[in-house]
């Protein structure tokens, strides 16, 4: 659960506007699940990537590629739940750039 | 120390000393009344037998004026406490050059302390003396019979885990058990001792498999001593043909996989626990290694595995046939419950997930299952929290903060931020 653990971390330090160090909480998250297989979480980590670096204006190809892979790590999973966060999410971008 | 030793002489004050260091605590006048009286202890209390009150008065002014010996308390008249380093200095000495004396000494007070307490204590107040009667027993070689008249029937009522599961005394537990092991060597069970009174290798199992279990649930899942002793029972369980207790050690080195190694190595071991239920054929040992199946595939992601493996539980579980209950950290039924929720929630199926996570904390509640109940509450307020209900993630949080500071279970310290690694 320390991933999980690390994502709430990253929740909380992105809407203080401190999203940098948000980013850096999803790595270490990262890093974990490459070490431990503790792959549920996979989704939301890179969901949640893509909405940091969508808040510091990052490229929108990188953000639409992270969302993309968010969703189709969780329909791999056949996590309906995460799938659905992610498509949310998605969608909102997309409607923010129309 | 030692000039204080020099400066007294051998005589009834280092006397005095060395019974105080048999103690950890202050000591009261009875446990020190069956110390002193006759027959005198050899090579100890010659000196101290039938001695008469204005003497054994002299004694202790004299030993208070030299600061070794703590002023008389009001509140506990005729207590006796000293320094701790005094304690171990002269402690150490006694256990170490008079080991005759000491281990007599421990034998008077074993007997003194069972027979001080009431047969069944029903609270912590009450069960102290057993605590240290075991002690006692142990110091004095007498490691068979303080396991089997004492830490057994009395303070844990045989299966029942009474002291650590009703009285959640488990810390204490785990200090009197640590007297069963080698000096700082969980993995180790006494070798030493008569034959009459050492341990037998059922014993050494049993100890083993009490301390792997008390020590995951006050030092965490992942705390090594837990799997070394998991590890040494596992090979005490292959040579005594005892398949409810190899079942036992290889949850117990799950449960530390799941926190140190890699999950693929943590499914590896569920699919040895899986393969021994199928061979014993024992609806709880199905139940376990389906839950510890469902755990592990949850965790790695799999989750409609996690789902169906953690229901073939819950079904064991409804149609009443398991008939004995295998002493865990959490009850494998909740964590079933719990494991269907959570994989529901993934694969879409919101109220069925909500209907299980409430009868996994029900059930939790019913049985006393502390940590199942910390781990319930936890996986709910993930769930809650990926819903965006923060009342009820702050209600369920609170409830488990609740939980940790009734308990001793270092393993649940992060639960109240969300949820913690509670795992298999």
């Amino acid at each position: 659960m320390v991933p999980y653990m690390l994502a709430l971390k990253a929740e909380a330090l992105h809407l203080a506007s401190r999203t940098l160090e948000a980013l850096e909480a999803i790595k270490e998250a990262d890093s974990l699940v490459e070490r431990s297989e503790e792959r549920w979480l996979c989704a939301e980590l890179q969901r949640l990537r893509g909405v940091f670096l969508r808040a510091m204006d990052a490229d929108e190809t990188q953000i639409e590629a992270l969302l993309c892979q968010a969703i189709s790590t969780a329909r791999a999973q056949n996590s309906i739940s995460f799938a659905r966060r992610a498509e949310a999410t998605y969608a909102g971008c997309c409607r923010q750039k129309a | 120390m030692g000039s204080y030793q020099t400066w007294l002489g051998e005589g009834p004050e280092l006397s005095v000393l060395r019974l105080l260091g048999l103690f950890d605590r202050p000591v009261d006048e009875q446990a020190l009344g069956v110390l002193l009286i006759p027959p005198a202890i050899p090579d100890l209390t010659e000196s101290l037998t039938n001695l008469g009150a204005t003497e054994w008065r002299r004694i202790l002014a004299k030993l208070r004026r030299a600061r070794l010996l703590a002023g008389e308390d009001p509140h506990s008249p005729g207590h006796l406490d000293t320094h701790p380093l005094v304690r171990e200095y002269f402690g150490e000495q006694l256990r170490s050059q008079r080991s005759d004396a000491w281990k007599k000494c421990n034998r008077r007070l074993y007997d003194h302390y069972r027979a001080l307490a009431p047969q069944l204590p029903d609270c912590f107040r009450d069960m102290e003396p057993l605590f240290q009667a075991v002690v006692c027993g142990c110091n004095a070689g007498l490691y068979r019979e303080a396991l089997h008249e004492v830490y057994i029937p009395r303070i844990q009522r045989g299966n029942a885990s009474f002291a650590a599961n009703i009285l959640g005394a488990r810390g204490a537990l785990l200090s009197v058990l640590a007297h069963f092991f080698e000096q700082g060597r969980w993995g180790s069970p006494v070798e030493v001792g008569v034959q009459e009174f050492s341990l037998t290798r059922e014993d050494k199992l049993f100890v083993l498999m009490q301390a792997g279990l008390l020590l995951t649930a006050t030092r965490g899942v992942g705390t090594p001593e837990a799997r070394i002793c998991y590890e040494r029972a596992e090979l005490f369980c292959h040579s005594a043909n005892r398949p409810v207790d190899l079942y036992a050690a290889l949850m117990g080195q799950l449960r530390h996989s799941s926190a140190t190694d890699k999950l693929t190595t943590t499914l590896r071991l569920a699919e040895r626990v899986h393969a021994l239920a199928q061979q014993q054929s024992e609806p709880a040992l199905k139940l376990g290694a389906y839950r510890a199946l469902a755990s592990t595939l949850f965790f790695l992601g799999d989750f409609e595995p996690a789902r169906q493996y953690a229901m073939l539980g819950v079904q064991i579980w409804r149609s009443g046939s398991v008939q004995h209950r295998i002493e865990e950290v959490t009850g494998p039924a909740v964590a079933c419950l719990y494991n269907v929720a959570l994989s529901e929630w993934h694969l879409g199926a919101i109220a069925s997930c909500h209907a299980n996570m409430a009868e996994a904390i029900s059930l939790a509640k019913r049985t006393n299952d502390i940590h199942g109940l910390a781990a319930a509450l936890s996986f709910a307020a993930f769930l809650a929290c990926c819903d965006g209900i923060p009342g009820e993630v702050e209600r369920l949080a609170s409830e488990v903060m609740r939980n940790v500071r009734a308990s001793q279970f270092c393993s649940l310290a992060g639960a109240s931020k969300g949820s913690s690694r509670l795992g298999p």
